[in-house]
């Protein structure tokens, strides 16, 4: 159950929302030039050896992640035919619901998740409102907000899958 | 406080978690669940498990004072 691609897939999520950090990051500092009018939008970017190393080497890193991730969910699809999962489904991949159990389970964490939103939402909304920020800021602001999401059901699913035993 | 007999019938009929749960159709993982005490199985999944056990259901389950 440990290695069950369900509970693994927060893991993959936050994987990838700290490389879209790094990358949103990165990429924002080296902005030279911006332009975005009624008649024209240009973006120039410009980056130093260093930074532009490391942009580099997370871009493959970042596919090499997907293609893992697209042959675990392949393999699980292949152990589960008659439990098959999509991304393009709108029900999270995440989710436990194999009898009453695990689905007791994913509802406790999905409310823990609920109760997270509850305050950092309209906290985040306040902190944006009074002090001023960057756009760049705001949508960091949502890539924790969401990483914090699959961290906290991550470690509800992670407490039960480690309790169990024969 | 919920408290159960399961993992003590369950060994008289010397079914793993794994069989018992096949037999009511839930996973391992619920029946370890439910003989810790972690989850309260639903009416129906303890009929199932008295059905299976071969007893009544308020000998498997029986609700206990909390200290």
């Amino acid at each position: 159950m440990k290695k069950d691609f369900r509970v693994q897939y927060p893991l993959w999520q936050i994987g990838f929302m700290l490389i879209f950090m790094a990358l949103v990051f990165m990429i924002t500092g080296a902005v030279t030039t911006y332009v975005n009018n009624k008649t024209s939008f240009s973006y120039t970017i410009q980056l130093e050896a260093l930074e532009g190393g490391i942009v580099f080497l997370l871009i493959p890193v970042f596919l090499i992640m997907a293609i893992i991730l697209s042959s675990k969910l392949k393999k699980y699809n292949k152990e589960h035919p008659t439990k098959k999962l999509s991304v393009w489904r709108t029900k999270p991949l995440e989710y436990m619901e194999d009898d009453e159990a695990w689905q007791m389970i994913t509802r406790v964490a999905t409310q823990k998740v609920y109760t997270f939103f509850t305050w950092s939402l309209p906290l985040s909304a306040v902190f944006h409102l009074l002090i001023p920020t960057s756009k760049i800021l705001i949508i960091l602001n949502i890539v924790v907000l969401s990483l914090v999401q699959y961290l906290i059901f991550y470690i509800h699913v992670r407490k039960h899958v480690t309790e169990e035993g024969e | 406080m919920l408290k159960n007999r399961v993992k003590e019938l369950r060994a008289r009929f010397s079914y793993t978690q794994g069989v018992l749960g096949e037999k009511v159709g839930v996973t391992r993982q619920t029946i370890g669940f439910i003989e810790k005490g972690e989850f309260s199985p639903s009416i129906t999944l303890s009929l199932k498990l008295a059905h299976v056990l071969e007893c009544k259901v308020d000998e498997l389950f029986w609700l206990e004072e909390e200290e």
